[in-house]
């Protein structure tokens, strides 16, 4: 999986969290949204908002988690995402 | 990032799904916001309908205003999103309080509103007084009446359940809410026995609100009425049940 996706998710998930955000914790691809991140349905709206700016159409990350139940989606974690920025930007 | 000034205020917006039918989707006091309606409602809905979902005054990423919490201000503030998105007409979805929001846009704008899916709003008015009543529980009570999600997140003393009480005790302490919902009077939905639009209600076999819905039920003609399993949170409760609902209205 690539650095850059890497590094681009976690700065886009830090700007997300805001004020709340730990600067001892670092992000990284086994980091979950739910238990590590606990990221609150809201910011799940707003992460997709800022990878929909980053990244236009060439990844469609909310059609991605709309395929998914609630539980699904908080027990994803950053490595899923990644992997799946990887895939969408391959194979354009 | 989505943010529109409507009425003195910043509110938050966001658009998912590709089908040709509005939905303008409206989210439950407190602890609701646009996510109650964006994933499942684009995961679901998104074929047939696009969804425009918004944070009510207060809520989610939305500013939390000092005061602009009565159904007459919120219904102008659901028209001002309207506008924003150059939506001429859509279809109202609403859960909770926000079902009664839309309600009130279609008794004052009924031109606006092409369908309205009512999803266990809090009806009669006297409902609200038990949510005024929530409000005013104990902090451990308060917690005891969330979805279990919910109430899972704050007792583990993490930063969800900690943004959640900050919000509460902003919404309680800081901003006319609980009095603006005293002041609403039994004329708010004036006009309510002339509608004239196509209407599903949808109620769970466990809500409280369940009796309420199906007397709204029978005050708005031609209205249809779905009681589905779950509780008062079906968007979490029952989100297939829920969506089947709505997709089965929307194609009739």
């Amino acid at each position: 999986m690539s650095r850059e996706s890497l590094a681009t998710v976690g700065s886009l998930i830090r700007q997300v969290i805001g004020e709340d955000w730990d600067e001892a914790d670092d992000i990284g691809l086994e980091t979950s949204f739910g238990e590590d991140l606990e990221l609150e349905s809201i910011e799940f709206v707003a992460l997709a908002e800022k990878l929909t700016e980053t990244y236009g159409d060439a990844v469609p990350f909310v059609a991605w988690l709309s395929t998914m139940d609630l539980n699904q989606i908080i027990s994803l974690k950053v490595g899923d995402l990644v992997e799946y920025i990887d895939q969408c930007l391959s194979s354009k | 990032m989505s943010f529109f000034q409507v009425n003195g205020t910043r509110l938050f917006g966001t658009v998912g799904g590709q089908g040709t039918t509005p939905l303008v989707c409206l989210h439950g006091l407190l602890i609701g916001s646009s996510a109650t309606w964006f994933f499942p409602g684009t995961g679901y809905l998104g074929k047939q309908a696009t969804l425009y979902c918004y944070d009510l005054r207060g809520h989610g990423l939305s500013e939390v205003s000092p005061g602009g919490y009565s159904l007459d201000s919120m219904a102008e503030d659901l028209q001002g999103m309207m506008d924003q998105w150059s939506l001429q007409g859509a279809t109202l979805v609403g859960h909770s309080f926000g079902a009664l929001v839309a309600l009130k846009l279609a008794c004052l704008s009924p031109g606006r509103v092409r369908r309205l899916v009512l999803v266990d709003p809090p009806y009669p008015l006297s409902r609200q007084t038990e949510m005024q009543q929530f409000l005013t529980l104990s902090p451990a009570d308060m917690i005891e009446a969330l979805p279990a999600a919910l109430k899972g997140a704050i007792q583990s003393g993490g930063r969800q359940g900690r943004k959640l009480l900050k919000r509460l005790d902003q919404l309680v302490h800081h901003t006319t809410l609980l009095q603006d919902l005293e002041e609403a009077g039994l004329d708010s939905f004036l006009g309510l026995e002339n509608l004239d639009i196509p209407t599903l209600l949808v109620t769970g076999k466990d809500s409280s609100c369940k009796e309420g819905v199906l007397a709204l039920g029978s005050r708005i003609k031609g209205s249809h009425i779905s009681v589905i399993e779950g509780g008062h949170y079906l968007p979490s409760d029952n989100t297939a049940g829920l969506m089947a609902a709505i997709g089965d209205f929307l194609d009739g």
